[in-house]
Formats: structure tokens, C-alpha cells, sequence
């Protein structure tokens, strides 16, 4: 699976509901352990993109792999059940489940996806999410509800969430948008620190150019993504 | 109670009036079974008691030998096949004997003359013996199958300590035997 | 696991309508068993008022009426029977025992029963238990008198003490001239609780109630002067003429039938003889449309009980798409949202089931004495019945299909939001 690439669409076209064309992609790549920033203004396609690469949106031709994995072949529960153990997600806001503490939180896909367990490398679920927390500079809040956590520590429960049981890609849909300058550098710094210890390819997408020096490869999704020309 | 009692008291009055329509009522009939005990080997005694008219088919006094034929041959199928109108359990292996079986003019109806006044009734009576204990079985009923005109029976139950009762409308109804 | 631990959370979470529902549903739930309790209780010992008498023989005229008057008190008879009559009941070859009862007489609103032994012999309720005394004996002599149980809590009665009995049914504020005072009771002995209408009657040996009528003439009392003073009045010397009623056991359960028959064909005098438990189903039949709707009207509460969940559950989804989104995300299939969904319905309403049965037990706890005391109804303390039981199982089998309709609505839109929910 590592020689794979992480991400391969060919001529990926996708509409909602006999609408017009929202996806029209030729090619796209992704390398295993990349970390790509993929920018569009709103409307490019981005959380359609997002949502035919998690197998959340069927019913597009061509082809997606992912993880080497086509995605159109495996049944509506083996997706899932793919996304459950192989990916982690971060979206821009509202991550985290308001009932349940900031551990189990993190722990909830390792819950959920044995698979996904039996990825931790022996450690108990407690030791993971606590390695996990503390990379991410929020091991002291393992325990706390929630509910109150700031935005940015959200963002970082997030983060430590999709990281859990070190699935190899990440996408992460504008997490930093709600956050300040400051933050969303020092947020980045530390998912790719974690990225880089869990070996996980990250897909990361926004429409704030401002981070996009960070990365190893820029996309322009407009540039890919030919529905809209 | 006491509250409920009360307005029974008051509720009940009206059909209670009511109640004795069973007594000459054309499609109904009355059936008593009694059992000393459920237990052991329990003998017993089964009464029935209709309108002639769903049983011969007519009330006046028989005459032709046409009639009489038709009398004897209503009450030789009520002797014969009374098991299959008063179910009783399999479980138990009852076994009914006819002691009797009449049609007779209903006495107690006054001097009333002409043929269309007059009423008859069928009395037959049944010794039962079972071989094994009625206890927490079910007595079911079959009586149209037999005579299609009975379709309305009062059937009481008395075994031991047990009194009950079932209004065996077209032969819905079970009769449980209490354990 | 997760599911369960999930819903466990969700539903502590949104606290007070997870406690609003299960208290809702509980309610309806104790509603539903609690009648049903009370329905069987109330069956159980009104079937158990009188046992082991095959027969109740009186002067023809309605059945019920028949039972009312002789095992109820409620009412009176007609006519009377003549003693001539009961002895030659009392001894054909086919009885067992008979408890004569003469009735008409009262003290203070209670009714006053003309018996002998064979009522404190041979009288039977609640399948086998018999009259046992609280304190004191059964009455000897003319004079004497046994209270019921509630007789004597009310009236604060003991051993000892003296009771005039009133002529007629009269209230307890209704006594006054036709008292007759001039032939006071003297208490032996007071009944032990039976729970049934036992209690609230005074008991007095017949020649009691012909030696106070004695000196009577056409229903009228004697001139001043007149009277026959109660110390001349000995039991050898009182001439029972009449009674109002009698119990009959007879010898075996097959002569009932025949006995029946021929008790209410004997030509010297018009009888009738009911078998009890046969007129008190009749009679269980009756209110048995009071019952019926009752029923309907517990079954509608737990209805809307059940309702109330579904709004709750149904209500809370707009403001848990955002969850639904997240537990995509993490790769939770649709049929993992939708039986999160269905676990919290059935949460909801088992926990409904089990507050509702422990209210039950509460409340019965708590009220059955004061109940049976003032209703002279015995509810069991026990769980639900048979019936209950059935209740409670559709109750939970209600909220699991009600899950579905919020179930359903989640899934739908988990399809249509997918990873992305607009906030």
C-alpha cells in the first residue's frame, strides 16, 4: 500500500442529482506521506471533493482510489468501514461530540473500528490518546468535558481524534479557519509533527493562501477541477 | 368495594330483569356441567336444555309417525354426537353416557291452546367419566356443527371449589379448569 | 458496547427531557399496570367475598338481587322464607351444611345478620379462610351480639359493651323511635379482618332477631306497657318463624345441579337458589364496560406518553445533525445511526417501564392499607400480572418502532448532509 499513491482520481466527473456538473477532474495525485494544500474559493467543489475522497458521495464516473483502494468497488459498509480504520478528518468546526469528555472523544474511532485498534501498536486506548494529546499540547485535558474547551483546543481534540490509531490519510476540511493567526500556525506545526510521527499523507483544504508556503505541494482546485470552465 | 357495589347496585337492576331471556329464547340453549373434583379420575354430570326447535326443528306435539321419526332421530344425534358439541380435553379421556334425552311441552306456560303458542323444550342428560385429572385443561364447544340453530349457549361450570361460566356465542368460548 | 455507551451519553446530556420522558412514560406506565392491579385485585376479591357455598337460597325474585342482599348487604329482600322451609333444605339427604341468615335489622348504618354456629362453622372466604375471632366468642345467647371487624373500629366497640339494635334499614343519623331499646346486645366477641363485606355487619343468634320482634304486632312495636321484657326472654322460649336467606354446601359438587332444580321447583313455597360464583361472574360482566373503558383510557395516556418521546427525540435531531456528521466521519455506517437512534427510544421507554412497575410497587406499598380499609379492596403488592407483563413487553416493542420515525429522519439526513453540516 505505501508505493500507492494515496489519492488517484481519473476523470472523475460528479453532479448532484442530474444538477450541473460540480466535479469534472481529469487526474489528480496524491503521494503517500505528501502533505498537499488544496485551495478554491467557496464553490469550487471542495466539500464535494472531500466528499467522494471519504466514500460519503457515490454515483460520480472514473475512478477514485484511495490508499490503492477504488473506491467505487467496495459496498456502502465496507466504506465505512475504510474510512472508519484508514482516515481521519477534521472539519472546520463543531469536531467534537458535546456529551462525551475529551478522551472519549479522541478515542471514539478506536471504538468504533477494531481495525482501527488494533493499529495502536499495543498501546491500551488510554496510552494512545494520551500520546496522541500530549504531541498536540493538550494532554492535561484529557479529562475535561468539552464543552469547556476553547476553539483552538478544539481544533487540537480534532486533530488528535483523526491521528488516533495512525491512519495513513488525513483530510482536514479548513480547521484553522477559526482561529487567529498565531494559532493556526502553531495548529499546523504541530498536525505535522504528528503526521509525520504516524506516517499519515495529509490533505489539507482551505481558501486562506496564507498558510500554503507550509506545505510540500499546492493545489488550486479551480486549476484541477475543470466543472466550472 | 363498597363505592363500585353501589353503583352496581343501581347498574344491575336493569339486567338482571333481563336475564331470565334465556329461558325459552329460539337459538339458545343451556348447558350444565358439574364435576365432584378435577382431580384423579373426576366423574361428573352434563345437563342440556334448548328449544325443541333447534334440536327437532319444531314444537308442537309430535303425531305423524313422519314427526315422531323426525323426534326420535334429533335426539338419537344429540346422544350420539353430544362430544362434539361439549369439547371436553383429550388430555383427559372423558367419556360421556346418555342417561336420557326427552322433548317435552314447556309446562309452566300457562293454558295457552293453538299450535302456535305451544313450546317445546329438549332435556338430555350425560354421565361423564374421565380417566385422567381435568386440572388446567379447556373445555371447548362445537354446537353448530351439530345443530346449526344453536348458536347462543350459557354454559356453567361447577368442578370442586370452582364456579364458572361462559356465554359460548357460536361456539367461541373455552371453559378453563382451573389447576 | 459503543452504541449503548453513546446513547447513554446522549440521552444524559439533554438530562431534563430524558428525565421529562422516562417520568412521562413512567407515569403511563404505572397508570396502565396499576389498573390492571387494581382490575385483578378488585375481581380476585370480589370472586373471593364468599367460598365453598354451593348454593344461596332465597324467595324468588332477581338473582343479583338475591346475591346483593345476602352476601353484599346491599339491598333487601322482598320476601322471607319460612323456617319450615330452611329445615326441610337444611336436612335433605344431599346437604352438607346451611347458614341461615335473617336479615332487616340494623344498628348505626350496619347491617344486623340473624345466624347461627354453622355461620362461624362453615362460612368460607378467599377459597378456605374461615371466621376467626379478634377477641371474645361467637354469641350463645339471645342477647348477644358479634361485631365485624369495621363495626367495631368504627363504632369503638369492645367486649362487654351494650348495642340496641334499630328496626329497618335506617343510616347511621336515622335511628330514633323504632330502636329496640328495651332489648339491649350484650358484645361477646369481635371478628378478626376478612376484607370483605363480613366486616361490616353485626352478628346475633335468629331467636335474637325473632326475641326483639316479639312482642310486635303487624310490623308495629307493642303499646307502652306492653312490652316483654328481655330478662323473660330465654332461646328455648323464641319461636323462629321466618328467615330471609340461606347458604347451602352440598354433599357433592353433582348434586348441586339437581338441587338447584329442585329448590326452585318446590311447590310449598316460591324459592329460588343461585350458584354465587356463577351470578358474581354475571354480575363481574356487568361492570365490566366501566372496566373495559378504563382500560382504553389508561391505554391513550400511555400513548401519549409514548408521543411525548417521539417529539423529544424527534426535536432533538436538527441540533444533532452535527453528531450524526462527525459519527460518519469517523466511519459509523447508517445502520450504526440508526440504531443509535432506535436504542435511545428503547432506552427511553424501558427506563420508562421499569420507573413505571417501581411506582407501582411504591404506591401499593403505601396505599394498600389505607385501600383495603376504606374500599374494603385488596390490591396484591405484586408485580404486574400476566397481562401487566404483556403491557409492558408492547410498551417496549412501541418504543423501539417509535425509534425508527427519528431513526429514519437522521438517516435521511446524514445522506443529504454527508461530512458537511452547514451550522
Amino acid at each position: 500500500m505505501s508505493d500507492a499513491p494515496a489519492i488517484r482520481l481519473t476523470d472523475v466527473q460528479f453532479a448532484y442529482c442530474k444538477g450541473p456538473r460540480v466535479l469534472n477532474i481529469p487526474s489528480l495525485e496524491v503521494v503517500a506521506k505528501e502533505k498537499v494544500f488544496l485551495f478554491g474559493p467557496s464553490g469550487s467543489g471542495k466539500t464535494t471533493l472531500l466528499g467522494v475522497l471519504a466514500g460519503v458521495l457515490g454515483g460520480y464516473t472514473g475512478t477514485v482510489e484511495v490508499l490503492g483502494r477504488d473506491v467505487a468497488k467496495m459496498s456502502g459498509s465496507q466504506r465505512d468501514a475504510f474510512r472508519g480504520s484508514h482516515l481521519g478528518y477534521i472539519f472546520q468546526l463543531f469536531n467534537l461530540i458535546p456529551y462525551l469528555s475529551v478522551l472519549e472523544n479522541i478515542t471514539l474511532p478506536c471504538r468504533l473500528s477494531a481495525e482501527r485498534r488494533a493499529r495502536l501498536n499495543g498501546m491500551s486506548l488510554e496510552q494512545a490518546a494520551e500520546q496522541t494529546a500530549k504531541r498536540l499540547g493538550i494532554g492535561e485535558l484529557l479529562h475535561k468535558p468539552v464543552t469547556n474547551l476553547s476553539v483552538g483546543q478544539q481544533q487540537r481534540v480534532a486533530a488528535a481524534r483523526s491521528l488516533i490509531g495512525t491512519p495513513e490519510l488525513i483530510i482536514a476540511d479548513e480547521p484553522t479557519s477559526s482561529l487567529d493567526y498565531d494559532h493556526r500556525e502553531k495548529f499546523l506545526e504541530l498536525l505535522f509533527e504528528s503526521c509525520q510521527a504516524a506516517g499519515s499523507t495529509l490533505l489539507f483544504v482551505s481558501h486562506d493562501r496564507s498558510l500554503m508556503h507550509l506545505f510540500d505541494r499546492q493545489l488550486s482546485l479551480p486549476d484541477i477541477n475543470k466543472a466550472g470552465s | 368495594m363498597r363505592f363500585a357495589l353501589v353503583l352496581l347496585a343501581v347498574g344491575v337492576i336493569l339486567p338482571a330483569q333481563t336475564r331470565s331471556r334465556k329461558a325459552h329464547e329460539h337459538g339458545s340453549a343451556k348447558v350444565n356441567i358439574a364435576f365432584e373434583t378435577a382431580k384423579g379420575a373426576p366423574k361428573g354430570v352434563v345437563e342440556f336444555e334448548s328449544p325443541a326447535d333447534s334440536v327437532v326443528g319444531f314444537e308442537y306435539e309430535a303425531k305423524t309417525p313422519a314427526d315422531k321419526a323426525k323426534v326420535t332421530a334429533a335426539l338419537n344425534t344429540l346422544k350420539a354426537r353430544f362430544g362434539e358439541m361439549v369439547i371436553f380435553p383429550p388430555a383427559a379421556a372423558c367419556k360421556l353416557t346418555a342417561k336420557s334425552a326427552k322433548m317435552e311441552a314447556e309446562h309452566h306456560d300457562g293454558k295457552q291452546k293453538g299450535k302456535q303458542e305451544q313450546h317445546s323444550e329438549v332435556h338430555a342428560e350425560f354421565d361423564i367419566a374421565c380417566a385422567k385429572p381435568l386440572s388446567g385443561l379447556e373445555i371447548r364447544f362445537g354446537f353448530t356443527k351439530v345443530f346449526p340453530k344453536i348458536h347462543d349457549v350459557d354454559v356453567a361450570l361447577l368442578v370442586g371449589e370452582q364456579q364458572s361460566s361462559a356465554d359460548v356465542e357460536n361456539d367461541k368460548g373455552v371453559l378453563k379448569i382451573a389447576k | 458496547m459503543l452504541l449503548l455507551s453513546l446513547a447513554y451519553h446522549s440521552l444524559k446530556n439533554r438530562v431534563l427531557t430524558t428525565a421529562l420522558t422516562v417520568f412521562s412514560i413512567g407515569l403511563s406506565i404505572a397508570l396502565l399496570i396499576g389498573v390492571e392491579n387494581v382490575r385483578v385485585g378488585a375481581r380476585e376479591s370480589f370472586a373471593n367475598t364468599i367460598s365453598q357455598t354451593d348454593l344461596i337460597v332465597g324467595a324468588r325474585g332477581g338473582s343479583l338481587q338475591l346475591l346483593l342482599y345476602t352476601v353484599f348487604r346491599i339491598g333487601s329482600a322482598t320476601n322471607n322464607i319460612s323456617f319450615e322451609t330452611y329445615e326441610h333444605w337444611k336436612n335433605h339427604p344431599a346437604v352438607a351444611w346451611t347458614i341461615p341468615y335473617s336479615l332487616g335489622d340494623s344498628h348505626r348504618g350496619f347491617r344486623v345478620v340473624g345466624t347461627d354456629e354453622n355461620f362461624y362453622k362453615h362460612y368460607r372466604f378467599r377459597r378456605d379462610k374461615s371466621i376467626e375471632f379478634a377477641s371474645g366468642r361467637a354469641p350463645a345467647d339471645v342477647f348477644e351480639v358479634a361485631l365485624g371487624s369495621d363495626v367495631a373500629r368504627d363504632l369503638g366497640y369492645k367486649t362487654g359493651d351494650k348495642v340496641v339494635i334499630t328496626h329497618g334499614v335506617a343510616s347511621a343519623a336515622g335511628r330514633g323511635i323504632l330502636d329496640h331499646k328495651d332489648k339491649p346486645f350484650t358484645v361477646t366477641g369481635v371478628l378478626a379482618k376478612t376484607a370483605t363485606p363480613v366486616d361490616r355487619s353485626l352478628y346475633i343468634p335468629l331467636e335474637g332477631i325473632s326475641a326483639v320482634h316479639i312482642d310486635w304486632a303487624d310490623g308495629a312495636p307493642p303499646m307502652p306497657g306492653e312490652e316483654v321484657p328481655a330478662e323473660k326472654i330465654t332461646k328455648q322460649s323464641v319461636k323462629i318463624d321466618q328467615i330471609t336467606s340461606f347458604l347451602l354446601r352440598s354433599k357433592s359438587r353433582i348434586d348441586t345441579l339437581r338441587l338447584q332444580r329442585e329448590i326452585s321447583t318446590y311447590t310449598e313455597e316460591p324459592l329460588q337458589a343461585i350458584i354465587p360464583g356463577l351470578t358474581l361472574q354475571e354480575l363481574w360482566r356487568t361492570i365490566g364496560y366501566a372496566e373495559d373503558a378504563l382500560t382504553v383510557v389508561t391505554f391513550f395516556v400511555t400513548i401519549v406518553g409514548l408521543l411525548g418521546m417521539l417529539v423529544s427525540l424527534y426535536t432533538s435531531l436538527n441540533e444533532r445533525r452535527r453528531e450524526m456528521a462527525i459519527l460518519r466521519a469517523i466511519g459509523a455506517g447508517p445502520a450504526k445511526i440508526i440504531s443509535l437512534l432506535v436504542l435511545e427510544s428503547f432506552m427511553l421507554s424501558a427506563a420508562g417501564c421499569i420507573l413505571g412497575v417501581g411506582l407501582v410497587y411504591g404506591l401499593s406499598v403505601t396505599f394498600q392499607p389505607i385501600v383495603e380499609q376504606h374500599f374494603g379492596l385488596y390490591v396484591p403488592i405484586q408485580g404486574p400480572t400476566t397481562t401487566g407483563w404483556i403491557y409492558l413487553g408492547a410498551v417496549m416493542v412501541a418504543g423501539l418502532i417509535i425509534g425508527f420515525i427519528p431513526a429514519w429522519k437522521a438517516y435521511r439526513n446524514t445522506l443529504s448532509d454527508g461530512l458537511s453540516v452547514r451550522l
